[in-house]
C-alpha cells in the first residue's frame, strides 16, 4: 500500500500546529518543526507512518520530557530530574546486587545465587478513566508483559487504585465522568480477572479516595518477577529475525500514548474510543509459557532479545530493540484481526498480549514451532539490519524510512519553569476532649482505612503456592506487606510493600519522605531488608509551575529518602496531564500522588511477623517518637480541620530504629508487629487488637513524644513509627538491641478491650475490639 | 443469516449477576427495579442449519443441568427477543460488543465449534441480555443503560418493553 | 516408579504446584499441553490430573470447552484408563472438567451425560479464602483413604456452586460417593458438596485446592499456631493416590 504524504515543507506555525492536532500527534511547535526541519533537508515531506513513528517515540510516555528535560526554578537549572537526583542516589550507594536498574523494561535485583527478581510499576490511568474494566485490566496485562520483556515469570501482582468517594452523588458529577463506584467495581474486576487467568496471585495494594480523583481516577500496576540469572539476554544483532508473538494486531489504543500526553475532556468519550484496550489474559498465559519454553529450552535462550509491545506498539518495542542496529520490518507480515488496517495504524496499534523476540536465524524454527504448540501466533515480521535506520515496508512499497539517531535522539528538550510555595503550617485551634472513641470509629471507617476484605478475597492469593504471609492476616487483620516464597528448594522470601499518602499533597517534599517511610515501614513489619524501591508520580500538568515545582520538590525527598535509608530506586514511572477539563480555563487537577514500592529480602520466611496480636500478657512497646503532625491527617479530616504540619522524617534515627527492629526480629523476640500510618497509634492498636481477637492497654504518658496532647499523641501521623509486641520474658533482650528507639507502653490483655489511658490519667479510648472491627468492616460491605 | 441463542437460568437457581446488577440499578436511583435476570446472549453469524443451532445451544453454549436455552433467527427490529424472553410486562435491554471490538468468548466458541465438527460457522458474537422487572419511563431505561449496563464505548445497547 | 500425567491446556495455572505435590507423594510426573497428547498414551501412566485454573478463560462456562475438546482428542483412551481403575484427579478447575465431561459422578456410566454441575457462586463474585472441610466417605474414595476427618484447604473459584438434580445426590449419597463437606458452605453448593467421587471410587474431583497446602507455611495464620503440623493438610490426597497406584499396578 502506498504511503500518504503529510505536507509540512514549507507551512507555517499555525499550520503545524493544526496538523499535530489534527493526527493526534501531541507534538508541540518546536517539535513540528524540529521534525519540518529534517525533512527539509532530506528534500521531501515525511509520510503518515514516519510522522506517527517520530509522535510516538518523542511522545511523554516515552521520552519522560518533563523528568529529562531542563527545569529551571528558584534562579537556578536543573538538568533531567531524574538522573540529577533519583539515578544519583542509587549510583551513589552503588549496592552490589542492583544488576539492571532504569534500563530495560524493570528493575533487576538480585535475589540468591541462582535467580533474579524483576519489579515494575505503572500506572494505566486515562484508558481506566473511560473504560475501568478493559484500563485497569490491560494495565496489569501491560506491567505484567514488562517483567516478560526481560525474561522473568511474574509471581505476584499489586495493584493501588485512587477514586472519587464511593457514595459522590450522581447529580454533582461533571459530564461524561463515570461515577467513582462504578470506575471502582469495574477497574478491581478488570485487575482480579487478568491476575487470576493468568495465574499471578495479586496479594498487594491498596485504595485511596478523594474529591480530587472524580474526574481522573488512578490504577498503578505492579509486578514481580523471578528468573535465573543466568538467562538475561539483551543483544540483537544484524541478521536476527525479528519475531511477533501472540495477539492478532487491530486498531485497539492507537494514540494511547499520545493520548496519555492530552487532557481529559468531555469528547473524550467520542474521540479516545480508539484509545481503549480490550484484554485478553489467557493470550498472554499463552506467550507466557512460550516464552519460558524458549527460554529454558536449552542452556541458552534461543532468542537473543525480547521485549514487550506497550505503548506505542511496535513503533516502540521494535524502534527501541533496534535503536543500535537498525531494523526493516515488512507490516504486511503482520497478523491482523480485520483487514483494513493501514499500515500506519499496523505500526502503532497497541493491541495488546504480543511481545517481541530478536532470534538468530538459525533457531527461528524452533521459536515458532515452541509458540505455535501453545495455540499462538508466531511470525516473522521483518530482520536487524545493520544501517542504523528504521526502514517499514508494506507489500511492495516504503511507507517509512528513519534515521534512528534522529528518532531517538532528535527530540528538542523542554524547558520549562517551575515555582514553588509552601503551604501554611499552623495547626487550627482545638479544645481536649474527655475521650476520642467517637473520633476513632470515624476514622476507622473513613474509605481509605476501613476493611477491603470484600475486594481482596476476589484476588486469588495462593495460585502458585507461595504466599506465605497474605494481604489478610490473623482474623481479617489489614497485612503491611506480603511475603512471598518463590523456590520450592529454599526459605528464602521476597517481601513486597507500598507506600503512599496523597493527604500529604500540600507538603510535596515530606509527602515523597513520608511515601518512602511508609513503604520502608511497612515492609520491616513483616520482617524484610535490603529494600529496593520504585517511584510511581502521578501529578497534574506539568506545564503550570507550581505543579512542576511540587514534581521537583518530590522528587528531591526521592534522592534524600533513597541515600537515608540507603535504599536504591532501581525503576520508576510517571504519569502526569492528570487534569480534567471542563472546557475554557477550567481545570481540576488530582491531588499529587507518588506511590513508592518496596522490595525487600527476607532470609528465611519461617521467621515472617504478621501484625496480628498472639498472646495475652505480652508486653507492648512502641518504636519512634511521635510529633504534633497533624497536616493532612484523617484526624484533621474526620473533623473537618485545616492546617497543621505534615509529617517529616529523620532520616537517621528512621534507619537505625528499623535496623534493630528486623535484628530483634531475627533473635526471636517479636510476636506481632504494625506501622502506624493513617488515624496515627490509635488506628495501629485497634487493628492490630480486632485481629487478633485479643485486647491491649497504652498508657500515653510512655509514648516518646514532643507533645503531650492526648490527640496528638493518639492520632498524629508521625513517621517511622510502629507498636510491637515481644515475647514475655525477653523484654531485656528487645531493649538491648532497640536502645532508646523503643519504649514500652503497654500490654496485650485478654478481655477484648482498647483502652488507651491519657496524659492525664483518663480512659481516652475505651472500645470493644468487635465494636471497632465492627464499623472497621462495615464501610465496604458489599 | 444470523441466529440469536439465548442462555439463562432455570426457575428456582439463583442468577448472581441478575442479583449484582439489580444491587448496581438500586445505587443509581433511578426509578424502581424489582428483580433482574440475565441471559448470556451468542449471535451466530454464517450459514449453519437450525439442527446445528440447537445441538451448540445444548452440548455447548448451555448447560443442561442449571440452564435453558432458546434461539431464534435473528431480527434486525430486534424482535427476537420475544422467542428468547418468555417474560412479559418487563423492560429487556440486549447489551453486544461493537463490531471490531475484540470478543474474546465468541472467538473461543468458533474454535470450539470447529473441534465439534460443526462447519458454517463465520463469527460467533456474544453479549447479556437483561430482563428487567421494575418501574421506569423509556428516558431513564436509557439512562440505567448509560450508567451501568453498558459502556458506550466498547458496547451497543438496544431496548424495548415486553407486555 | 508410579507416573503421573498432569494435562495442560491454554489457560491452566495451577500446574506447577500440582506437579510439586506429585513429587512430594513420591511419584514421577510428565507435565504436558493437551497439543502433545498425540505424542503420548495414557497407557504409560496410572494417574491422570486435571489441575486448576482458567482453562479457556472459563469462556462460556468455567470448564465446558476444555470437556468438550478432552472428549474429542483423548475421549476413548479416557474411558479405558478409567474403566481399567486407574485413578482420575480434578481440582478446581480440573473437577468442573470432569464433571461437564460426565465423568463425576457418572452414575449412569462414564461420560455417558453431564448429571451434575458446577456454577457460578451465589454471591456471583471469585471468591478467595481458605475453609474446613469435612470428610464424610466411607472408604469408597481412594484417594481419601484414613485422612483426617476435617481438613482446613483454599478455596479459589468464581464457579464452585455444586448442583446436581435430588435423584442424582440420592444415588450419590446411596453409593458413598459424598466425599468432602463445607463446614460453612461458601458458595451455595447443595448439601455442602466440596467434593466428589465415582462410583468405583477411582476418579475424584474436590473445588477446594489441597496442591496448594503440603506444607505449613502457606496456612493463612501460621503465625498465630501454638504448634505448626509437619505437612499440610492437603499431603495425603497426593500420597493416597501415589500409594495405591503402587501397590495396584
Amino acid at each position: 500500500m502506498k504511503p500518504r504524504i503529510i505536507n509540512l515543507v514549507g507551512k507555517s506555525d499555525q499550520e503545524l500546529t493544526d496538523a499535530s492536532k489534527k493526527f493526534m500527534l501531541a507534538l508541540n511547535l518546536e517539535e513540528m518543526k524540529k521534525i519540518q526541519n529534517h525533512f527539509e533537508s532530506l528534500g521531501r515531506n515525511p509520510t503518515d507512518s514516519e510522522l506517527e513513528t517520530i509522535a510516538q517515540t518523542w511522545s511523554e510516555h516515552c521520552v519522560h520530557k518533563t523528568f529529562s528535560g531542563i527545569i529551571r526554578k528558584d534562579g537556578k537549572e536543573i538538568d533531567n530530574i531524574l538522573k540529577t537526583y533519583i539515578v544519583k542516589a542509587t549510583n551513589e550507594l552503588n549496592m552490589p546486587w542492583c544488576k539492571c536498574v532504569f534500563e530495560d523494561n524493570a528493575g533487576i535485583v538480585k535475589f540468591d545465587d541462582q535467580f533474579d527478581i524483576a519489579v515494575k510499576a505503572e500506572t494505566h490511568n486515562h484508558p481506566t478513566a473511560l473504560d475501568p474494566y478493559g484500563g485497569a485490566g490491560t494495565g496489569s496485562g501491560g506491567v505484567f508483559r514488562d517483567v516478560m520483556g526481560v525474561g522473568a515469570k511474574p509471581i505476584l501482582s499489586m495493584d493501588v487504585l485512587f477514586f472519587g468517594p464511593p457514595d459522590y452523588p450522581h447529580n454533582k458529577l461533571p459530564d461524561g465522568v463515570l461515577h467513582p463506584k462504578r470506575l471502582m467495581k469495574g477497574s478491581v474486576a478488570g485487575i482480579r480477572d487478568y491476575g487470576n487467568r493468568m495465574g499471578i496471585p495479586t496479594a498487594n495494594g491498596g485504595l485511596g479516595f478523594d474529591e480530587g480523583y472524580i474526574g481522573n481516577p488512578l490504577v498503578y500496576a505492579g509486578v514481580v518477577g523471578i528468573m535465573p540469572s543466568n538467562k538475561y539476554v539483551r543483544n540483537p544483532k544484524p541478521g536476527d529475525m525479528i519475531i511477533l508473538v501472540g495477539g492478532k494486531t487491530g486498531r485497539d489504543g492507537i494514540h494511547g500514548v499520545t493520548f496519555a500526553s492530552l487532557e481529559l475532556t468531555t469528547d473524550s468519550e467520542k474521540t479516545s474510543s480508539g484509545a481503549v484496550q480490550i484484554g485478553n489474559a489467557i493470550e498472554e498465559k499463552r506467550v507466557l509459557d512460550g516464552q519460558l519454553t524458549a527460554r529454558d529450552k536449552h542452556e541458552s535462550p534461543l532468542y537473543s532479545a525480547i521485549t514487550d509491545c506497550g505503548g506505542g506498539g511496535l513503533s516502540s518495542a521494535v524502534g527501541e530493540m533496534g535503536e543500535k542496529t537498525g531494523v526493516r520490518v515488512e507490516l504486511d507480515k503482520v497478523p491482523l484481526k480485520y483487514s483494513d488496517l493501514e499500515p500506519w495504524e499496523i505500526w502503532i496499534s497497541e493491541a495488546q498480549e504480543r511481545m517481541i523476540l530478536s532470534v538468530p536465524k538459525d533457531n527461528v524454527e524452533e521459536v515458532l514451532e515452541i509458540f505455535r504448540n501453545e495455540n499462538t501466533d508466531a511470525t516473522v515480521i521483518g530482520e536487524f539490519t545493520g544501517d542504523k535506520r528504521l526502514t517499514l515496508v508494506h507489500e511492495e512499497d516504503v511507507v517509512a524510512e528513519l534515521d534512528m539517531e534522529f528518532l531517538h535522539n532528535g527530540v528538542p528538550r523542554v524547558i520549562r519553569e517551575a515555582k514553588f510555595e509552601k503551604a501554611i503550617e499552623t495547626d487550627p485551634g482545638f479544645a481536649e476532649r474527655n475521650e476520642y472513641n467517637e473520633d476513632l470509629k470515624r476514622i476507622l471507617s473513613s474509605p481509605n482505612v476501613a476493611s477491603k476484605e470484600w475486594i481482596i478475597r476476589q484476588y486469588d492469593h495462593e495460585v502458585q503456592a507461595k504466599m506465605i504471609l497474605k494481604p489478610v492476616q490473623g482474623y481479617s487483620g489489614p497485612g503491611d506487606a506480603c511475603v512471598v516464597k518463590p523456590r520450592n528448594d529454599s526459605w528464602k522470601g521476597i517481601v513486597v510493600s507500598n507506600g503512599v499518602n496523597s493527604k500529604f499533597c500540600k507538603d510535596p517534599y515530606n509527602m515523597a519522605l513520608s511515601s518512602i517511610d511508609e513503604a520502608m515501614r511497612n515492609n520491616v513489619c513483616c520482617g524484610g531488608r535490603r529494600i529496593a524501591l520504585l517511584d510511581n508520580f502521578s501529578w497534574g500538568n506539568p506545564e503550570k509551575p507550581d505543579r512542576l515545582g511540587a514534581l521537583v520538590e518530590s522528587v528531591k525527598a526521592c534522592h534524600d529518602g533513597s541515600i537515608g535509608f540507603r535504599s536504591p530506586f532501581i525503576s520508576g514511572k510517571d504519569s502526569l496531564y492528570n487534569e480534567y477539563s471542563l472546557g475554557g480555563n477550567d481545570t481540576i487537577s488530582i491531588p499529587y500522588t507518588l506511590l513508592i514500592t518496596a522490595v525487600g529480602i527476607i532470609p528465611d520466611v519461617r521467621k515472617a511477623i504478621s501484625m496480628d496480636l498472639k498472646k495475652e500478657g505480652n508486653p507492648v512497646y512502641m518504636v519512634g517518637k511521635t510529633k504534633k503532625e497533624l497536616g493532612g491527617s484523617h484526624f484533621y479530616m474526620v473533623n473537618d480541620m485545616e492546617g497543621g504540619k505534615v509529617p517529616s522524617v529523620d532520616l537517621s534515627r528512621a534507619k537505625g530504629s528499623m535496623d534493630s527492629l528486623v535484628s530483634a526480629m531475627d533473635s526471636g523476640l517479636v510476636r506481632s508487629c504494625h506501622d502506624c500510618s493513617e488515624g496515627g497509634m490509635a488506628v495501629t492498636a485497634a487493628e492490630m487488637a480486632f485481629s487478633g481477637k485479643l485486647g491491649m492497654k497504652i498508657d500515653l504518658k510512655k509514648v516518646d513524644a514532643e507533645s503531650d496532647e492526648d490527640h496528638v499523641l493518639l492520632f498524629s501521623e508521625s513517621n517511622s513509627r510502629f507498636l510491637v509486641e515481644i515475647e514475655k520474658g525477653k523484654e531485656r533482650g528487645f531493649e538491648d538491641i532497640m536502645g532508646d528507639h523503643a519504649r514500652r507502653v503497654g500490654e496485650v490483655t485478654g478481655d477484648k478491650k482498647l483502652i488507651i489511658t491519657g496524659t492525664e490519667g483518663d480512659e481516652v479510648i475505651s472500645e470493644d475490639i468487635e465494636e471497632l472491627k465492627r464499623v472497621w468492616k462495615e464501610t465496604f460491605n458489599w | 443469516m444470523s441466529w440469536v441463542v439465548g442462555i439463562g437460568y432455570n426457575e428456582g437457581v439463583v442468577d448472581p449477576i441478575g442479583s449484582n446488577t439489580k444491587k448496581d440499578i438500586e445505587d443509581l436511583n433511578i426509578g424502581t427495579v424489582r428483580s433482574v435476570k440475565t441471559l448470556q446472549t451468542f449471535v451466530l453469524d454464517g450459514d449453519v442449519a437450525r439442527e446445528d443451532v440447537e445441538r451448540m445451544s445444548k452440548d455447548l453454549f448451555s448447560d443442561s443441568v442449571v440452564q435453558f436455552y432458546n434461539f431464534d433467527e435473528l431480527k434486525n427490529d430486534g424482535s427476537h427477543v420475544e422467542s428468547l424472553v418468555k417474560d412479559r410486562g418487563v423492560w429487556v435491554v440486549e447489551v453486544m460488543l461493537k463490531p471490531g471490538v475484540m470478543d474474546t468468548v465468541g472467538l473461543s466458541s468458533e474454535r470450539t465449534i470447529g473441534v465439534m465438527g460443526i462447519s458454517g460457522i463465520k463469527s460467533v458474537g456474544t453479549g447479556t441480555t437483561f430482563v428487567i422487572d421494575g418501574d421506569f419511563s423509556e428516558q431513564e431505561i436509557e439512562s440505567v443503560c448509560r450508567k451501568s449496563l453498558a459502556n458506550g464505548l466498547i458496547q451497543n445497547f438496544r431496548f424495548r418493553r415486553l407486555e | 516408579m508410579v507416573k503421573t500425567i498432569v494435562l495442560r491446556v491454554d489457560g491452566t495455572n495451577c500446574d506447577e504446584e500440582s506437579c510439586q505435590a506429585f513429587r512430594l507423594a513420591g511419584s514421577d510426573v510428565d507435565l504436558v499441553h493437551i497439543n502433545q497428547l498425540k505424542n503420548k498414551s495414557l497407557e504409560d501412566y496410572q494417574i491422570f490430573m486435571v489441575p486448576g485454573g482458567f482453562s479457556y478463560g472459563d469462556d462460556i462456562a468455567a470448564g465446558k470447552i476444555q470437556a468438550n475438546i478432552m472428549k474429542y482428542v483423548i475421549g476413548d483412551q479416557l474411558k479405558k484408563f478409567v474403566e481399567g481403575g486407574k485413578l482420575v484427579l480434578g481440582i478446581c478447575n480440573g473437577f468442573q472438567v470432569l464433571v461437564k465431561a460426565g465423568l463425576i459422578p457418572s452414575i449412569d456410566g462414564i461420560m455417558q451425560r453431564q448429571e451434575a454441575t458446577l456454577a457460578m457462586n451465589d454471591s456471583g463474585y471469585f471468591m478467595d479464602k481458605w475453609v474446613r472441610l469435612r470428610h464424610v466417605n466411607n472408604g469408597k474414595c481412594i484417594f481419601t483413604k484414613g485422612i483426617k476427618s476435617e481438613l482446613f484447604i483454599p478455596i479459589n473459584h468464581g464457579e464452585g456452586k455444586f448442583v446436581a438434580s435430588a435423584d442424582v445426590l440420592k444415588k450419590m449419597e446411596d453409593n458413598d460417593q459424598i466425599v468432602f463437606k463445607y463446614v460453612d458452605n461458601p458458595n451455595g453448593s447443595m448439601m455442602d458438596i466440596a467434593g466428589v467421587c465415582n462410583p468405583e471410587g477411582n476418579v475424584f474431583g474436590m473445588m477446594p485446592h489441597p496442591e496448594k497446602y503440603v506444607h505449613p507455611y502457606t496456612h493463612p495464620y501460621w503465625t498465630r499456631l501454638d504448634s505448626l503440623p509437619e505437612e499440610g493438610d492437603g499431603l495425603a490426597i497426593f500420597r493416597n493416590a501415589v500409594e495405591y497406584a503402587k501397590k495396584r499396578f
